[in-house]
């Protein structure tokens, strides 16, 4: 039946749409027809009304004038007669509640009332005050309520060419309420009244009233309001809400131009849509069973039209599910039958092929069949073979972890002895020093410049397997700060200007003003690598440091003209102990270390590392670095720049190795110092209490006995001393390498006697 | 539409003691309506105000299918059969109770029973403090007063209807004697009209009876009955009383009048018993009580009786007081 439903379909379509069509311009007319008839009616309504109420206050301003105008200020009249004629007034209107006279110096001289007693004397003033009124004109306030409940509205007439007074009277509202009770418009329509303040003035559920209502906030009173200020007429219509709930109105709106009071006469627009409502319900009704007449021919034309369909439709199901034996026989002489026999055809044709299809499976099944027996063969090969490197790959784990772990111990056996070892090699550097500037002869001192450059070989042998294990024994923790990048070329400068140009080459360094975050620690012993390098690697032309800009960043560049390095060995340069060959003394010397160690501190910074030569030409070396600013002049450190003589300082120093402190006293002596000495530091404490001079510099190892460090021994001094003395601490202990503080300077064992001196000196030059 | 007027009115004032009931799911159950009627004398005038009173609902478009609208008729002297009939009406109380006398009203609030109260007064219910304001209630209670301060008017009245009257006697009860209000008025009334006025207090008619046999009574020019307990109780024996004096009398109802009354000045409540019906359907749609405004008398009317006035010359009232009579009840013998 599912071309019944599509002729259906077909059919209720055009015939839905071709009535909505109709049915819609139908529902328009009968909506504007309604919309317009109910506006009409509304505002003729709303005008009678109005109307009437206009007649009743004609009404109360025609009597009240007819009694103003008389001759009261001729002498014919009295006060008694006019007060008899406000009490005729009043027994004839119920509305009226007082009547009083008011004189051109504006006290009352008669007054009437329903409640009062009718003397002056018991009039109060009106709700509003009345103006001064030419001829007989009528002024009407603003409506009040009297006990908070009852409106009420004072109207005031002036006494005419004659009297020059004014009649004032409280009108009771409640007439109004009596005109609008009597209409009822509609089944749910309501009539009401708002003053110009657009307060409730008249209802028929006269509680409403009572309370005072202020209906402005009601979208038909703003738009009446809104719509008679821009038009001529004193009656409009508009929609809004019901007084009661949220439900649409359409209102009509009069105005008593003279009070400012608008009639309201409104209707649900379910009511007024009513007619309506009721012509699309035909509407659809009718369209209802046109679609039930549409669906009704659909089903008797499809079945004529799908029996023979239908019959071919089993027939291939039949066909689909096997039966290649299912044909159709029509008989009805059209071109159904044609596709009938068609389709017999190619039930035939089906069979045959099938046959055929059949007799190829079957060779294909047989050859699949060997074909898997061939795969199953070879994966029971391929499943040997993992299993052999599954055992493979289990060894080769072993071995790794074996040897993870005895790269471990290694690193932890250099990192021990190196402490062990810096001790005495600390000392033997520094009584080489000492030795070096007692001896006289040339002959003795070509030999201690010997051992001490064996010494000095010794360190920075010390000092790069140190550092490599260190970083092997992931035991650096970078100390990230800002320093502007100027004070560690100074710093590299002061450290290898001399050793350059010693070997009579040029060194130059390019001033920067970048300031940039990193570790200044490990940056400087990074370039001071390079640069050491540079000078090792260069027999003429000369050295230059200095910063280039990349990418919003800063490099820093070491270059030098030196032998270069072949372009093959530009990634072997920084593996542990990789040297180039080299026929040079100097440059064979070299353990290979210092540029693996500014690998792994570059790694271990963030830091990009580069390097580009040309062999005969020379190298650069590139290390970026993050900038967080620049300076307004390039800072120079001060490192260099001071060099004060230490001759005739006080040192104190404290050593609990008596052979190093013996060294370091030795030599300080020896350079003119004044010393104090002690293994600890209340036995320098104790010397120094002999003394009245507070010492200029303190020298002390960082790791004392009794789990006491440098650092306390520092803090006690200066505490006695009350001031703050520079301090160096000596160690070789690699913990030391992480104090985080700004007053003392840390110098690493073993110490050259020359770098102590000119430490010594670039703190007592700026303390 | 009740329901939307009651939506309304609950959007647009506040219910300070818990009226807010539903109002739609109260549309669904019966309610109950008690009309309650205390007297120590007869059922008769308590039925037949209830008759009236179920008009004026059915009137006012109340679905009496859906509101049950009792009567509690207690007949017997003091208050203590009222105070039984309470008590009992306590153990089921109605959903609204309607107290047809200030008697009633006063033995209802000294009921353990909390419901919407619709009441009547004479006195100002202010100034008795059984609402806060006229305008809104404030507490869960509503309905009419007849009271309106026209003491002095009355006065003016009388004195206008019979000029030559100086002294004038004025029958009143315990509680007029004491109200601030009405000796104030009375005060203001001698003073502006040259008036004299004693005060004779009478409870009940044996009283009433005394005190106009004593000599001071016999020197009145006329006499002044404003509304009180004994008018209220026996006003048929009152104006007999009165009348046979053959003097002007003033009365503040225009029934003392049409029964034989001199001339009275009124403020009258139009339909009390529609105004009662109309608040009871607000109460009924979910209102509260306490946010419907007292109704006070809308309109004035003075009424004259010229029966007696040729036999009497003393009873003939003035022109100026016959041309703004509303109302003239007999007619002057040739």
């Amino acid at each position: 039946m599912k071309l019944a439903g599509r002729y259906f379909a077909v059919l209720s379509g055009f015939a839905a749409a071709g009535f909505a069509a109709f049915a819609l311009v139908g529902v328009i007319h009968t909506y504007e027809e309604n919309e317009g008839r109910a506006s009409a009616l509304q505002q003729d309504e709303a005008r009678i009304l109005g109307n009437r109420i206009e007649t009743r206050l004609d009404a109360f301003e025609r009597q009240i004038r007819a009694v103003a105008e008389l001759p009261w200020g001729d002498g014919l009249l009295d006060e008694d007669d006019e007060r008899e004629e406000y009490r005729r007034l009043i027994a004839l209107n119920p509305a009226i509640y007082e009547l009083r006279t008011i004189s051109e110096d504006e006290s009352v001289r008669v007054f009437v009332s329903r409640v009062k007693l009718d003397r002056p004397a018991s009039a109060t003033p009106p709700h509003t005050a009345v103006p001064t009124l030419r001829g007989s004109s009528a002024w009407y306030g603003r409506p009040y309520f009297r006990n908070a409940s009852e409106p009420f509205v004072t109207l005031a007439i002036g006494g005419g060419a004659r009297a020059r007074q004014t009649t004032v009277a409280e009108l009771d509202v409640r007439f109004v309420t009596d005109v609008v009770n009597r209409e009822r418009f509609g089944s749910d329509g309501r009539v009401y009244v708002v003053d110009d303040s657009n307060r409730l003035l008249a209802h028929p559920e006269p509680s409403f009233v009572h309370r005072n209502l202020d209906l402005s906030v009601l979208p038909q009173i703003q738009h009446a309001r809104a719509k008679l200020a821009r038009t001529a007429g004193n009656t409009v219509t508009v929609e809004g809400t019901s007084l009661y709930s949220d439900e649409p109105v359409y209102a009509s709106a009069f105005e008593i131009t003279r009070t400012g009071w608008l009639v309201f006469v409104e209707q649900p627009r379910d009511e007024v849509l009513a007619p309506v409502a009721a012509s699309l319900y035909g509407m659809l009704g009718l369209l209802a069973f046109i679609l039930l007449l549409a669906f009704a021919v659909s089903v008797v034309i499809a079945r004529k039209l799908a029996r023979p369909i239908l019959e071919i439709q089993r027939a291939a199901t039949r066909l689909g599910r096997g039966d290649l034996q299912a044909r159709v026989n029509l008989g009805t002489g059209d071109e159904i039958e044609v596709l009938g026999n068609e389709f017999n055809r190619m039930a035939e044709n089906l069979g045959r092929s099938y046959s055929e299809l059949e007799q190829r499976v079957d060779a294909r099944t047989d050859a699949l069949a060997k074909a898997g027996e061939a795969l199953q063969h070879q994966a029971r090969e391929v499943e040997t073979l993992n299993e052999q490197l599954t055992l493979q790959l289990t060894e080769l784990g072993r071995s790794k972890e074996e040897a993870e772990r005895a790269n471990a111990a290694k690193s932890r056996f250099l990192a021990a002895a190196s402490h062990d070892l810096r001790q005495p090699m600390h000392t033997v550097s520094l009584l080489v020093g000492i030795l070096r500037e007692r001896l006289i002869g040339r002959d003795g001192l070509d030999l201690v410049d010997k051992v001490q450059a064996s010494v000095q070989s010794m360190e920075r042998l010390f000092n790069s397997l140190l550092d490599i294990t260190r970083l092997d024994a992931d035991a650096v923790r970078p100390n990230v700060s800002q320093f502007p990048l100027q004070a560690l070329f100074d710093e590299i400068a002061g450290n290898y200007a001399l050793q350059a140009r010693a070997k009579g080459l040029d060194f130059r360094v390019v001033p920067t003003r970048a300031i940039v975050r990193t570790d200044l620690a490990l940056l400087e012993r990074s370039v001071g690598n390079l640069v050491a390098n540079a000078i090792r690697y260069t027999e003429r032309g000369g050295i230059l440091l200095g910063t280039r800009r990349r990418f919003g960043g800063r490099i820093i560049v070491v270059v030098d003209t030196g032998v270069g390095i072949p372009e093959a060995h530009l990634d072997e340069i920084f593996e542990e102990f990789f040297q180039i060959d080299s026929s040079n003394a100097e440059q064979a010397q070299g353990l290979g270390l210092g540029l693996s160690i500014v690998k792994r501190t570059a790694v271990l910074l963030h830091l990009p590392l580069r390097v580009s030569s040309r062999p005969g030409r020379g190298s650069v070396f590139e290390i970026g670095v993050p900038v967080v600013g620049e300076a307004e002049t390039p800072q120079r450190g001060t490192s260099s720049d001071f060099a004060r003589t230490i001759e005739g300082a006080f040192v104190v120093v404290i050593d609990d190795e008596a052979e190093n402190r013996f060294a370091t006293e030795a030599l300080c002596r020896q350079w003119g110092c004044h010393v104090v000495s002690g293994d600890s530091a209340s036995a320098a404490l104790a010397a120094l209490a002999k003394h009245l001079r507070a010492p200029d510099l303190i020298v002390t190892d960082f790791r004392l006995r009794d789990g006491l460090t440098g650092l306390m021994a520092i803090d006690d001094v200066r505490r006695e001393a009350d001031a703050r003395i520079p301090a160096i601490i000596v160690s070789a202990d690699v913990a030391v390498q992480g104090i985080d503080r700004d007053d003392v300077v840390v110098l690493r064992k073993p110490l050259d006697p020359a770098q102590l001196r000119a430490t010594m000196s670039r703190l007592l030059a700026q303390h | 539409m009740l329901a939307a007027c009651a939506a309304f009115v609950l959007a647009a004032c506040s219910v300070p003691e818990g009226g807010g009931s539903d109002a739609g799911a109260a549309s669904k159950a019966v309610r109950r309506v008690v009309y309650f009627v205390a007297s120590d004398k007869d059922r008769e005038t308590g039925m037949r105000d209830f008759r009236e009173f179920t008009r004026a609902v059915q009137r006012a478009g109340i679905d009496t299918k859906d509101v049950s609208l009792e009567l509690l008729n207690v007949v017997g002297p003091g208050a203590e059969p009222a105070r039984r009939a309470l008590a009992e009406l306590a153990r089921r109380p109605p959903d609204v109770l309607v107290a047809t006398s200030q008697f009633c009203l006063e033995a209802v609030l000294h009921t353990p029973m909390h419901v919407p109260i619709l009441f009547l007064s004479h006195p100002d219910p202010v100034a008795l403090g059984d609402v806060v304001s006229l305008a809104r209630p404030g507490v869960d209670r509503t309905g009419f007063t007849f009271f309106s301060p026209v003491t002095a008017k009355h006065l003016e009245t009388l004195h206008d209807g019979f000029p030559s009257v100086r002294r004038v006697g004025a029958v009143v009860d315990a509680y007029l004697m004491g109200a601030k209000w009405f000796t104030d008025d009375v005060h203001l009334a001698e003073a502006s009209l040259g008036l004299e006025v004693t005060m004779f207090a009478a409870g009940n008619v044996a009283a009433l009876r005394r005190v106009l046999a004593t000599a001071q009574a016999a020197r009145m020019d006329a006499w002044y009955v404003p509304v009180s307990e004994i008018t209220s109780d026996d006003p048929d024996q009152v104006i007999a009383l009165m009348h046979a004096l053959n003097k002007p009398i003033v009365y503040s109802r225009v029934s003392a009048v049409l029964k034989g009354g001199t001339i009275a000045y009124e403020a009258r409540l139009e339909d009390p018993f529609g105004i009662w019906a109309r608040q009871l359907r607000l109460i009924l749609a979910g209102v509260s009580a306490a946010s419907i405004p007292v109704e006070q008398p809308q309109s004035f009317e003075i009424a004259v009786n010229l029966d007696g006035s040729r036999e009497h010359r003393a009873l003939r009232p003035s022109k100026a007081i016959l041309k703004r009579a509303t109302r003239i009840a007999g007619a002057p013998e040739n």
